[in-house]
């Protein structure tokens, strides 16, 4: 019966897909990959980005196929060899990925996100400072809001720390949610979400300058009518009944507040990056002039 | 089959047998339904494993496809084959990546036979990995059945291995309890063969199992029962030794087809010393007299199957001959024929010579019995002939004597009633008295006659017990007043009549009215009527009669109601009398259903009672006699005036009485009345005139009364017209030939004229009720 049924969902899906592309749409639409942070796993990963990617890619016409990254280090290491033909990280922001010539297409229309160390609420430390010795939990090492900006801060405040990685933010936040860690740096928008989710309160012991949330972007491999085709298919979704549908469908899945979508963008409105990478005290992530 | 069996197999191999094929057969049903819901739970099982994991691989392979690691992947594939019945996960990407498990071929413990008989085939499944809308692949899972074959295989030996030891535990179990159980069957078996050679006394002691017990019981109940028997045959027949030698008699059995006769015991004392070359053949001797119906009855019975019976006479080897008696029964072989005789004889002869004396004797009886007979006949005829002669004396004597009686009392009625010098007077009244005392007297010794012939009867008709009492007192008041006795009466109201006869109740009241007035001297006599006993229809008086007269002596006074018994000789001498009045008044009261008695004190008085019952009467009152001069004139007073119309035929031969009878029915009553001189005048006139009633004497010349009678009911028109018998037989019989010959009633004679008109009021047309 399973099979069968498996059958008439795979033929229905192909009938869908003939009727949604009518007569316009190519005998095979070209595939891109769209990677996107591990931000959280995997399947959540999923839950949330394909039913977006398989909407903006039936209206841009193309079809784009989700990646993710077992690690956001692992995520940084496929965006430096340019692996994605399109990505939602701001990874690609970071000086050894740069390089692989990501272009700003979109942002996401939400709030800009931040940089955070906290604690559970009821937690004795207050300060920084009593993170002396202890071990911080984080994202991953590519983290930027999760780990680059807040070890900058510390290391500039001269607190030394015992860092330990999660594979992604909400992975992180379980562990100080479970209490294996005393305190952890997180994306704030982020974490937000999750203790509402997870209902649990967290003490916010140091909180970074905003930064814009994460880009999509496009390498330079892309055809720019395939790429703009992308954005303006992403850009457009919130303003669409059945864009806003699915946008608001997939955060519910992840406990994301509006507003939902995305806007279009340039490098520009992610100076603040390039900014930080250039000041920052940690070598490894430092840019050079 | 049962009969192969039964001959060639003991109870032990059969149960065994028996128990072993049902023990398999019931391991062979159980093993193959076993098999088959391990099936049916195969299929079912892999088909919810397949469900299950088709649910729940998605589920788990969908964060290394998303990953697109498809090393972990193949790692969990390999790992999640592992599972129990899977033989084979793959993931096929729609792209053409394609993982599969390594292949893990299932241990096959099961042989293929049974695998194809267990008939679950290897189950696959597929389903999509969809996260978000995206199909990222199909996975598919291969599941192989032969973990459950395995496992039934295993269940299956296991099954038979039970069933091998179940049905070797039952052979052990049953070979042993049967062993146990059948060893005291042996034991009967040779007691049981002990018995059979003669020893009764052999039992077997229980010990076995309930069953053989109760076979055990059974046999020695019956070994008991048997010997009991046996010692019971053995008495007896010693009995019956003795009781054959104590009536000499011989038991014998004679053989059918042999011809043999065996006897039982030494049969000298009947058949006479044993000869040296010994007793001849027993029919030849049978005398020759006896000897053809000695065979016959043997031909009849081997013929019916009765018993035999035969008395014949046999000459002894000493020449003497004795009778003989046999008695046998007839024994019959297996098809029903006559085998044997089996019987007894014995010797007879004093018996038959008892037997031929008493039947002299009896001869002899017979002839004394048939004499004694007809002396008995002509005894007993010559006592009715003289019974007969008494009663027609008694008849003769009673309407010789009555009839001039009448013609005295009559015609001096008639002279006293006709104008007459008081010295005439005085005679005609000591007349009277003398007349009416002969016809008491006459009357009392009929009376006796008919008590002791039984045949005195009562009379059932209504009548007024006051009359009755003051005609008591009218009836003695004379003889009373003339010896200046005062007569009182007191009698209890009653509120009917009675039924009875007042006829025979006035003869008993008189008897002793007329005693009491006759043994008084002064002084007063009193008669009392008192209530006994009543009920709804009867009712229980007592009459008594009190007088202070002489009394009676107590040695006397018992035997005063015996006839012909006065109180002693002096008093027949002063007072008279027959000695007849109270036994017939005891008489009376007893057929009345009461009883008779006295009291008496000499020289103070008597008291003279009896008892009686009688019926109660509601129905209108029927005119009753009325007694006395004045009654008797108001009587006449009344025919006159009221049946002055009426004509009556007077049949009477005798002159005298025929003139009284005339005096009184014109001269006194004022009727018309024609006469007859015999039956044949009456008919003529019945015949050539019409009469209201008809007076027939009774015995009379040319034609009696009961002849005229019937001749004339058979004259037309007729049979309506009443006929009174006058007649001076006044017995039952009499009356009733009166009746039979069609008569209405009877006036005795004399004739009173109050009877008379009695008569004449019931039967006379126009009679009216006298009220006043």
């Amino acid at each position: 019966m399973g099979r069968l049924l498996n059958s008439w969902r795979r033929a229905a899906a192909f009938l869908l897909a003939l009727g949604a592309f009518g007569t316009t749409q190519p005998a095979a639409a070209e595939s891109y990959s769209f990677g996107v942070i591990p931000q959280r796993s995997a399947v959540l990963t999923a839950q949330y980005w394909n039913p977006i990617l398989d909407y903006a890619g039936r209206k841009a016409g193309v079809e784009l196929l989700l990646k993710v990254a077992r690690s956001g280090s692992e995520s940084a290491d496929a965006a430096a060899r340019g692996d994605y033909d399109f990505i939602f990280s701001n990874h690609i922001f970071q000086p050894r990925v740069a390089s692989a010539g990501y272009r700003v297409l979109l942002s996401t229309r939400d709030d800009p996100i931040t940089g955070q160390i906290v604690t559970l609420a009821d937690s004795p430390i207050h300060d920084l400072q009593q993170l002396a010795g202890q071990e911080v939990g984080f994202p991953s090492a590519s983290a930027f809001v999760g780990y680059i900006v807040p070890i900058d801060e510390l290391q500039r405040r001269r607190i030394d720390i015992k860092p330990v990685f999660g594979s992604n933010q909400e992975g992180i936040m379980a562990q100080l949610k479970a209490g294996k860690i005393v305190a952890a740096g997180v994306n704030g928008k982020l974490m937000q979400a999750y203790a509402a989710r997870e209902g649990f309160r967290v003490r916010v012991l140091w909180e970074s300058v905003a930064f814009n949330d994460l880009p999509v972007a496009v390498h330079p491999r892309v055809p720019a009518a395939v790429a703009t085709a992308v954005r303006d298919a992403l850009a457009d979704m919130a303003g669409e009944t059945d864009g806003i549908s699915v946008l608001r469908a997939s955060a519910e899945r992840i406990g994301q507040k509006p507003p939902y979508g995305f806007r279009r963008a340039t490098q520009a409105d992610y100076r603040s990056y390039a900014d930080f990478y250039r000041a920052t005290v940690l070598r490894e992530f430092r840019a050079s002039p | 089959m049962s009969a192969f069996f039964g001959r060639r197999f003991s109870l032990l191999a059969r149960l065994l047998m028996a128990g072993t094929a049902a023990l398999v057969v019931a391991g062979v049903v159980l093993v193959v339904v076993a098999v088959r819901q391990d099936a049916m739970n195969a299929r079912s099982g892999m088909a919810a494993e397949l469900r299950h994991e088709l649910e729940s691989l998605p589920r788990l392979l969908a964060e290394p496809v998303i990953l697109g690691d498809y090393a972990s992947l193949q790692q969990i594939l390999d790992r999640y084959v592992r599972r129990e019945n899977i033989v084979r996960v793959s993931f096929q990407e729609p792209g053409g990546a394609h993982v599969t498990s390594v292949d893990r071929p299932l241990p096959g413990s099961a042989p293929a036979w049974f695998i194809h008989a267990f008939g679950v085939e290897p189950l696959s499944g597929r389903t999509e990995i969809a996260v978000g809308n995206r199909v990222y692949g199909d996975v598919t899972v291969d599941l192989d059945a032969s973990g459950y074959s395995n496992h039934a295989w295993s269940r299956l030996q296991l099954h038979v291995a039970i069933i091998l030891l179940a049905t070797i535990c039952e052979a052990l179990c049953l070979w042993l309890v049967l062993r146990a159980g059948l060893r005291p069957l042996r034991r009967l078996e040779e007691a049981t063969g002990a018995f059979a050679e003669g020893s009764l006394d052999v039992r077997v002691a229980s010990g076995g199992v309930p069953e053989i017990d109760h076979l055990i019981a059974a046999f020695n109940r019956m070994a008991q029962a048997v010997a009991a028997t046996q010692a019971a045959l053995s008495a007896s027949e010693q009995r019956l030794r003795l009781a054959l030698d104590a009536a000499s008699m011989a038991a014998w059995h004679w053989d059918v087809a042999s011809g043999e006769l065996q006897w039982g015991d030494d049969p000298s004392f009947l058949l006479g010393p044993r000869p040296a070359d010994g007793y001849p053949e027993f029919p030849s001797q049978v005398i020759d007299e006896d000897r053809e119906a000695f065979l016959a009855v043997a031909r009849t019975v081997m013929r019916t199957g009765e018993d035999y019976r035969a008395e014949f006479r046999l000459r002894r080897t000493d020449g003497s001959v004795s009778w003989i008696a046999a008695r046998g029964r007839i024994e019959f072989d297996a098809d029903g024929k006559p085998a044997a005789i089996r019987g007894v004889s014995a010797d007879i002869s004093a018996r038959k010579q008892i037997e031929s004396e008493l039947a002299a004797h009896r001869q002899h009886l017979e002839a004394l019995v048939a004499a004694r007979t007809t002396e008995l006949s002509l005894a007993k005829e010559s006592a009715e002939a003289a019974s007969r002669a008494k009663s027609t004396f008694l008849a003769n004597m009673s309407h010789e004597i009555r009839t001039p009686l009448n013609a005295v009392i009559g015609l001096t009625r008639m002279l006293q009633r006709q104008s007459a010098t008081p010295a005439q007077l005085d005679k005609l009244d000591k007349i009277a008295i003398a007349a009416r005392h002969l016809l008491d007297v006459l009357n009392s010794v009929l009376d006796l006659s008919k008590i002791e012939a039984g045949r005195m009867t009562l009379e059932q008709i209504p009548f007024d017990l006051q009359a009755l009492v003051d005609n008591i007192g009218v009836l003695a008041g004379d003889r009373i007043a003339a010896k200046g006795l005062a007569y009182r009466t007191a009698a209890d109201p009653l509120s009917c009549r009675l039924v009875g006869d007042a006829t025979r109740l006035s003869q008993a009241l008189l008897n002793y009215v007329g005693n009491a007035t006759k043994f008084t001297e002064c002084g007063s006599i009193t008669l009392r009527v008192r209530r006994m006993a009543e009920s709804d229809e009867r009712i229980e008086l007592r009459f008594e009669v009190e007088d202070s007269g002489i009394g009676i002596a107590p040695d006397r006074l018992p035997h005063v109601f015996d006839a012909f018994e006065q109180a002693d000789a002096s008093i027949t001498r002063e007072y008279g009398g027959t000695g007849l009045g109270l036994a017939i008044t005891r008489h009376i009261a007893r057929l009345m259903g009461g009883e008779a008695g006295a009291e008496s004190r000499p020289g103070q008085g008597s008291t003279f009672w009896f008892t009686a019952w009688f019926g109660k009467d509601a129905t209108a009152a029927i005119v009753s006699p009325e007694a006395g001069l004045a009654a008797l004139a108001a009587i006449e007073a009344r025919l006159r005036a009221h049946y002055a119309h009426c004509r009556i035929l007077l049949v009477e031969d005798d002159v005298i009485n025929r003139e009284i009878a005339l005096g009184m029915l014109r001269e006194d009553a004022g009727l018309q009345v024609d006469t007859a001189g015999n039956g044949e005048e009456a008919v003529a006139a019945v015949g050539e005139r019409r009469y209201d009633l008809v007076l027939m004497d009774m015995q009379m010349p040319v034609l009696d009364g009961i002849a005229a009678t019937r001749a004339i009911r058979q004259m037309p028109g007729k049979d309506a017209l009443p006929i009174i018998a006058m007649t001076a037989n006044v017995y039952a019989e009499d009356r009733q030939r009166c009746i039979a010959a069609g008569m209405n009633g009877h006036v005795p004679k004399p004739v009173e004229p109050e009877a008379l008109y009695d008569v004449l009021l019931r039967w006379l047309p126009g009679q009216r009720d006298v009220a006043d």
